[in-house]
Order: C-alpha cells, then structure tokens, then sequence
C-alpha cells in the first residue's frame, strides 16, 4: 500500500516537474525491519512512512542530488545523500542504530499501548522481576519503597504516597484491571503477593484521562509475566517474626504452543511482631494467607489472541492487644479478620492487519473482610463485641481499539461500563451500588525527531455524583540523542468512596456517629424524631451530594546520558487538589456527643523536585534518588500566613506561626531518597539499599491542624535493607538454585509509640528452584 | 497584695512566672493598686461528663445541663448534677459549660449583661476587652450551629477537634492562639480566658486517648472586675 502511494505521488509529482525521481528500500536495525520509520526529503516538502517491514519509497519532485533523513522512534536519525536521474528509480537501505538510552524496557500503562520506556511522554519507572528478586521483595510495599518519591504511609495497612498524596489517589491495577478492597481509602500493599509478575509499572501524575477515577496521583500496575513454554520453580523462605513464604510455579504450553498457560500457589504467613514485651499482645497482627494465581493464553488463529486472568487471595489476620480502662484495668482483645480477594479478567485480542487491534476485556473482582472483636465479658470467657463485614464487588466490561495510521500518528479509542456494590452492616439494608459509563480517546502524535505529543481525554458519567471530563496533554522533546524531556499537563478526579457517601455507622466505643453525605438528611431526621438531636451545625438540605474531588498537574521532567551507562533525571511537579473531602463534625446530639459527615472542604496542593542518578559498569549498579516536597492545606497556609495560626508550647505558651512553621501535610517528608547499590559477578549478586527520610509530621498536640513542635515529628529516619543471592548451576541449567540471605532495617530503628508499622530488624533465607 | 480565689491555684513554673511578672507589674504602679490583675486557674470545671454509654449506640449518658461558672468569685454557681435549676436565672455566674458549648449569661442564655466573643490573639496580648466586638448568646454571626457568642464546631471557637490516628475517634484540644472576652453578668467587669484542657487532671495531650474521661475544662483567666483593661499599670 505504501507503494501505490508512492508511485501515486510519483504520477502526481511527474506532471508537474516532469523530471522527478524515486528512491525506495529498506529501513533496518540489525537486519530486522524498522516499522513506520519515516523517510524526508531535507529541504524539500516530501516524505513518507515504512510499512511493517521497514519498506519504504519516495518520490522526489526533482531529479538530482537530494539528503534524505530517515528517522524513527527509539533510533538514531540518520541523514544520507542520494543522486536520482530523472525519471529512475534508486535503491537506499538504511541501517538505524538504537538511541543510547534505550533500555529494551516496554512499558504499557502510561499510554495504554505498549511502548519503548524511553518513548513515552508520561513519567514512568519500572521494578522488574529480577530487581525485586534481588531486593528480596515479598510483597507489592516491598517494590514500591524502593522507588525515589513513592513514600509508604500506615493508616490501614501499608499504603502508596506519591508525590505527597494520599493512598486513596492512586490506582494500582494488576495488568490494567484494578484491585478492588480500600479500607478507608488505603489499598493495603501486603494483602498483595509479587508471586508470578514480571515487572511493576509506576507512572507519576494523574492518569484520569485513560484510566477515570483514583488515577490522581499516578497509577501503580502489576504486570503480569507471559507464560513460558515449560518449567516451574520452587521457593521456600523463612525470616524473623515466624516469616514463612512458600511460591510454587509451573508453566507450560500444549496444542502446538498455541494454548500457555502458569499457575503460581503462594503462602504466606507471619507470627507478627511486638515492639513492646513488657505490655500483654502484638503489635503487628499474625497473618497466614494463600493466593492463586492463573494466566492463560491461547492463540484462536494468527491474529487472534484469548487471555485469561484469575486471582484469589484468602487471608486470616489476628491481633491480640491489650486495652487499659480509665480505671487502669487492663484485659484483652482479640481481634481477627478474615479476608478473600478474588479477580477474574477474560479478554480477546483481534489483529485487524498490521495497523489495526482491539481488545475486548471482562473484569470481575471482590474484596470482603469479615472483622470480629472478641472480649473478656464478666464471667472471663470471650464474648463477641464486635462484627463487621465489608464486601464489595465490581463488574466491568472496556472495549479499546488501537490504531496506526502511520509511523507518526496513533490513535486509541475507549469505552466501558462499571457497576460497583458493597454490602455490610455498615451502609444499612440498602446496599450501595454505582454504575459508571466510560469512554476515552488519545491521540499519539509524533510531530517530528524533536517532538511527540500525545493527547487524551477521558469521560466518566457516574449514576450518582455526576459527569467528569479528563483531559491531559503530554510532550516528548528530544533535543539530541542524549537527552529527553517530558512535560505534562493534566486533570484527575476522584469520586467519593461508598464510605464518603453511604456509610452510617455509630461507633459505640468513640461515642460518634459518621454518615455518608448521601444518608446524612434521613439520619439526621431520625435523630430528631427520636428527640435525640442537638445543634446542628450546617444545613444538611443545602449540602446536598458531595462532589468528586479534582486535580490540575504539572509534570516535567528531563533526562540525559551525560556518559555512556549514567543516566541523570531532574523533574518537578506540582498537584493542586480542590474539593477535598474531609470528615467533620456537622451535628451533635443532645448529649454533645458528635455527628460527623463527609464535605468538600479542602484545598490541597504538593509540588516537588526529583533527582535520580543511575550508573552502570560492569556488574555494578549505583542508583541514588531524591525528592523534596512541599505538601500543604491550602487554606491552613492562608491561616499561617494571616498570623492567625499558634503554637502552644509544652509550656503552654502561645506563639505565632510564619510560612516558615507550615511545610507539609502531616506524614510527609520535606527530603527523602533512596540508595541502591548493586553488583553481579560471578553468580554472586549482592544488593544494599537505604531509604532514607527527613522528619515528618505524625500529630496534632497543640490543636492547630499542623505539626510544629518537635513532639509532634517522627524523626528522620535511615533504613538500611541487604541481600545476598547466590546462582549454583545444577546440570546444564547455569542458575538452578538461587540461595539468598537478607535482612531488613539492618539496624533494627523502631519507634514503638509514633511508628507501631516499622517492624524491628528482619532477617531472612530463602531457597529458589527453577527447572 | 491580691487575693486568691479558692479554686486558684499555680500549675506550672510558667504561671507562677506570669502571676509574678503581672504582680511586679501592680506592684511598680503603687503599692495600692484597686484591681487585682493576677492570671487566676480554674482546674477540673466538670462541664456534664458522661456517666456512661449507651451500650447500642455509644452514645454518652449524661445530664444535658450546663455548670454555671463565677469569674467574679471563682466559684460554680451551680453544678450540672444540681438539678434545682433556680439559680440559673440570676446573674450569680458569667460563664456556663456543658460538653463543648459555652454560653454566657446574657441574651438568649440568661437575665445578665453578659458578652463575649473568641479572639485570634495570644492571651498575653489582649490588653482592652473593649478593643474587640463582644456579642450575646442568640444574636451571634456563627457560620454553622447556634446562635452563641462562643461559636461551636472544631476550629469555629476555642477548641479545635484532633483526630486520633486513623480517625477512630479524636480529641479536643484548645485552639492555642484564642482568647475568650467576656463581660461579666453585671456588666461592671471583663475577664479574658485562656483553655489549657479539656480533660480531667489536664494531662499530657500525648497520653489522652478514648478513655480519658473529658468535659472538665481547666483554663487560665484574668479578671478586671470593674473595667475592661488587663493591663495593670493602665487599670
């Protein structure tokens, strides 16, 4: 087809000068073909695109001696002189050397399309497989600590803090489809096993024009490894604090190689820890947990492709503490959850010829948690105090058409539906459901060697807090070979959670009572109609629904191969989040005690610096990253600045606060960054990492929103985090057995009272069998 | 030399340190000063603590009735347990506490003269009452809630709501930076009002936690009894 063309433009061009030429041949890189490489005339106006196989003619409007500049993404361009006759044809095969900066690494979620890392406009970093093997990793908090300005928080397990926002703001997804089951906002990381993935993908900035809510901050995705042919593995490990984990893996093919598939068993238990001996129970709860994982895939024909995902995670916690009454009568509490996380995702893959794909993708998954408390009564035997049960479940279906039109344009359009529920005693007789009808687009655009652009947007019409359009808008420069820049500007949104919108819960030990916005005027009536209700502070008519909570973000970054195997990346970001939901006092009954509901209150804004280095020589890796953030309320800081803000101190003077007092958010570092130091010889692979933090805020004890005296900071913390691995051949097989020995926080930093979640020293040996 | 009022008594070094300083201070401007300008403490106000929960819904058992409070005598009038509630309709007390709400007797509270209003000034610096709009219960401009001087809800008037980690409930600590003027019943006098607990026994905010028993204010007050400046060499 290219060809018609050419000759098209050929019959076209002729008439005109009536002494054109030609040139056609092959774009190659190694001898494999360079698809849609783009061929130019230099000085001239004419160009065109390879096809799949790097084929390639152009008409030149004028015989003679012409340059032509064949160019294409992830390739040196290279500029050669050419001398047509009029009226012939010459034969040109270019050979393309890969840009220095290319790591091989393909990346699919910045884009929704797969991608050389190096070519997407949307800041990315990957942790494959291998690094988090050699890092010891376990589960998905294990990887992402080990990402400069991906920070870990633990309000509700162990949540994911990019660039300075909360947990609930990014989505993590396990090969595009997310996982289901927040408490509170925060998915916690531990419930999630790395068992089976090939790498992990981080994209930093809001996401919501392809993938809709949550995607503010960035979008975490586990990407799973296609199967292999044959094989298993085998993996056995054992730390402190009763640590076991044991990962079975067995892959194979049939039918011809046509039909693959790989089932990973995972167990995982933990005694738990206790960072205080001298008082009766943990700290941390023991956990004994199995997951299955399924991957298939099968080839219908040449071009079509059916996948199969199924993921089932059953988890048992138990915590037992102790609780001291005013009184100083101390008893204890049992508390256990038992949990199941599941996920089905059926998907069909379609070829329409090279330029043309789709994908349609199926998607159920559930999360249910059933907690119970049980508790000494006054006979001493164990009662039940306490029974809850959280269980959502969502159903989605996304259809996604993948077009290239040539090697500079590519478009991908988008549509689905989504029906979210969620049952428990928490959210009344009514059990909430949310439908959410989709439809996205983006437009790749690569407007030359310098410049790509790529453009998306994303609308979400939710059936109960209305239609959220998302745009965004990202740049690819590249200046020189060397060097890269990447600037983005975008919108992400966040639609109230079941909770902000339909909880109703009376807590009997705070003595408060919490309603979603949505049953906040019934309950409020009820109250009344029981006489029960006192003042009322805002006009629950008035308020209405809550709104999505919204984003505008700005990211830039640029990175350069100064030398051949260092790499240097400064960026910069900035989030500004209106209509934050906060959770405040809206009413009180007669006695006083409080009434809370959700609103849009708050104005939040972050805004930092990155800095990463990486070296490569040899077997070593050196990888040093830095983050400085600023994380601020936004009418708190107008406060500060007005003067109208104090400190009490713990003499209980009352002084002043300046801008100078109000740095972040409470649980924010202004400086952090991570060390990794790595080196692979001789089957031996050692790695030494550090995460380093400086002092960030944990509480309130002066009463006014912010933390400014130094009782109210963690101190600056170092971890320090090595493993050991060890690749003995066995037979022909060159790394049978990898033998690895590890320990984490080295050092052993706890902070029982402020950080019950950083466990003490961990030290652990595994043993790895792979055939 | 000043007198003390029976519930007066110095907590720390600090107030001493103050009480010494404002002594000095009556002391330099003549050894007959008329009014007694001492920063005066009132300790474990019970403000209607819960007696209990209701075992279903958690909600507090208690009497719903405010303890009356004298700025002038440094007295309670009348308990919140009292439950003749005769007094309350005489200008015996300025001040009145129940949970977190805090009235003063005038307008819509009482038969007294009494204003007040939360002012966005540290404590020391409040020097003339009458420098700021004092207003009665009932004709209060409060964004949310009731109609009172002292406006109610976290951050609105003297406390601010902290939650505990994890939101699971919080606590109440006074808003630091927030002066509380009030007029007195009788309308001859002002005193300004510092809170320094909302918890029994004032204890370290550290260490409070959902059984601390609440509602017992402690606070820091200076009383001018028949003017509106707490500035000793100016009264």
């Amino acid at each position: 087809m290219r060809t018609a063309l050419g000759l098209l433009l050929l019959l076209l061009a002729l008439p005109a000068s009536g002494q054109g030429a030609r040139v056609e041949g092959r774009v190659t890189s190694g001898g494999d073909g360079v698809s849609f490489a783009t061929v130019r005339l230099m000085g001239g106006a004419s160009g065109t695109s390879a096809d799949v196989q790097g084929q390639y003619a152009l008409a030149l409007p004028e015989a003679g001696a012409v340059t032509l500049a064949v160019s294409a993404v992830g390739y040196q361009t290279v500029e050669q002189d050419v001398e047509a006759l009029a009226g012939e044809t010459v034969r040109l095969d270019v050979d393309l050397a890969p840009v220095r900066v290319e790591t091989g690494q393909i990346v699919v979620t910045g884009t929704r399309t797969a991608e050389a890392l190096e070519d997407v406009a949307i800041p990315t970093t990957v942790v494959t497989a291998d690094r988090a093997e050699a890092d010891g990793a376990l589960r998905l908090g294990d990887v992402l600590q080990t990402i400069p300005g991906v920070d870990l928080t633990a309000d509700f397990g162990a949540g994911v803090q990019i660039q300075g926002l909360d947990p609930a703001y990014t989505l993590v997804l396990i090969d595009g489809e997310p996982i289901v089951g927040r408490t509170a906002g925060t998915l916690d990381l531990a419930r999630v096993s790395t068992s089976g993935l090939a790498r992990v993908e981080v994209v930093r900035g809001p996401s919501s024009s392809l993938y809709g809510s949550e995607a503010l901050a960035g979008v975490v995705n586990l990407v799973t490894a296609p199967p292999r042919e044959g094989g298993g593995r085998l993996r056995a490990r054992y730390g402190s604090f009763g640590t076991t984990a044991l990962t079975a893996e067995a892959e194979g093919s049939t039918l011809g190689g046509r039909l693959g598939g790989r089932l990973v068993l995972d167990r995982y238990g933990s005694a738990g820890y206790d960072l205080d001996p001298a008082v009766l129970g943990n700290t941390a709860p023991e956990v004994d947990e199995t997951t299955a994982d399924l991957r298939l895939v099968g080839a219908v024909s040449d071009r079509t492709t059916l996948r199969l995902g199924a993921r089932a995670t059953a988890g048992d916690d138990r915590l037992v503490y102790a609780f001291t009454d005013a009184a100083g009568a101390t008893s204890p509490i049992d508390s256990r959850g038992d949990r199941l996380d599941w996920s089905l995702n059926p998907q069909i893959q379609h070829a329409f010829g090279g330029r043309f794909a789709a994908r349609l993708s199926g998607y159920a998954a559930g999360y249910r948690l059933d907690s119970q408390v049980f508790e000494p009564d006054a006979t001493g035997a164990d009662s039940l105090t306490y029974d809850d049960t959280f269980d959502q479940q969502l159903l989605k279906v996304e259809g996604q058409l993948d077009a290239l039109w040539n090697a500079r344009h590519r478009t991908v359009v988008g549509a689905g539906a989504s029906e979210d529920a969620l049952d428990g005693p928490r959210y009344g007789s009514l059990a909430p459901r949310a439908t959410n009808a989709f439809a996205f687009a983006q437009h790749d655009w690569e407007a030359g060697p310098l410049l790509s652009l790529n453009a998306s947007a994303r609308y979400d019409a939710t059936s109960d807090v209305g239609a959220r359009l998302s745009p965004k808008l990202a740049a690819l420069i590249r200046p020189t070979e060397a060097v890269r820049a990447r600037l983005s500007v975008g919108s992400g949104f966040k639609t109230p959670d079941f909770r902000q919108r339909y909880l109703q819960f009376d807590n009997a030990v705070g003595g408060y009572t919490i309603f979603g916005s949505a049953r906040l005027a019934e309950g409020l009536d009820r109250i009344e109609g029981e006489g029960r209700l006192g003042a009322v502070y805002v006009d629950a008519a008035a308020l209405g629904a809550i709104r999505p909570e919204t984003s505008v973000s700005v990211n830039a970054e640029v990175e350069a191969e100064p030398v051949r195997g260092v790499r240097l990346t400064v960026g910069a970001f900035r989030n500004t989040i209106r209509d934050l939901i906060d959770v405040q006092p809206v009413a009180e009954f007669a006695g006083g005690s409080p009434i809370f509901s959700y609103l849009n209150l708050a104005r939040v804004r972050t805004e930092g610096v990155t800095a990463e280095v990486s070296a490569t020589r040899g077997g070593a890796t050196v990888q040093v990253g830095y983050q400085l953030l600023r994380s601020r309320d936004l009418d708190l800081l107008e406060a500060v600045e007005a003067g109208t803000v104090f400190g009490r101190t713990a003499l209980g003077r009352d002084v002043r606060l300046g801008a100078g007092d109000y740095l972040n958010l409470f649980g924010r570092s202004t400086h952090s960054g991570t060390v990794r130091v790595a080196y692979r010889a001789a089957g031996w692979t050692v790695s030494l990492r550090s995460r380093l933090r400086s002092r960030y805020g944990i509480r309130d004890l002066d009463g006014n929103g912010l933390a400014n005296r130094d009782d109210e900071f963690v101190p600056a913390t170092a971890l320090v985090d090595a493993t050991v691995s060890r690749d003995v051949r066995l037979g022909a097989v060159p790394e049978a057995v990898r033998l690895q020995i590890g320990v984490d926080n080295a050092f052993d930093t706890t902070r029982p009272v402020l950080v019950p979640s950083l466990a003490g020293r961990r030290i652990y040996a595994s043993v790895d069998l792979s055939f | 030399m000043p007198r003390k009022a029976p519930l007066v008594m110095t907590r720390t070094l600090f107030f001493a340190a103050a009480a010494a300083l404002v002594l000095s201070a009556c002391d330099s401007t003549g050894p007959e000063a008329e009014v007694d300008l001492t920063v005066q403490t009132a300790a474990d106000i019970a403000a209607d603590p819960a007696t209990g929960r209701d075992p279903n819904t958690g909600q507090a058992i208690d009497t719903g009735r405010f303890t009356l409070y004298s700025l002038r005598t440094g007295e309670v009038v009348l308990g919140y347990d009292e439950e003749n509630r005769a007094d309350s309709a005489s200008t015996l007390w300025d001040i009145g506490f129940r949970g977190t709400d805090i009235i003063v007797n005038g307008g819509a509270s009482g038969p007294g003269v009494g204003l007040a209003t939360v002012v966005p000034e540290p404590f020391e610096d409040v020097a003339v009452a009458t420098d700021y709009t004092l207003r009665r219960d009932g004709d209060s401009t409060c964004e949310s809630g009731p109609s009172l001087a002292v406006c109610t809800g976290s951050g609105n008037g003297w406390y601010t709501y902290v939650p505990f980690p994890g939101n699971q409930g919080g606590y109440i600590i006074p808003t630091p930076g927030r002066t509380l003027v009030v007029r007195t019943a009788d309308g001859e006098g002002y005193a300004k009002l510092r809170f320094t607990s909302y918890y029994q026994g004032s204890p370290a905010p550290s260490t409070i936690d959902f059984a601390t028993p609440g509602r017992y204010y402690t606070f820091d007050y200076v009383l001018n009894a028949e003017g509106a400046t707490f500035v000793g060499d100016e009264s």
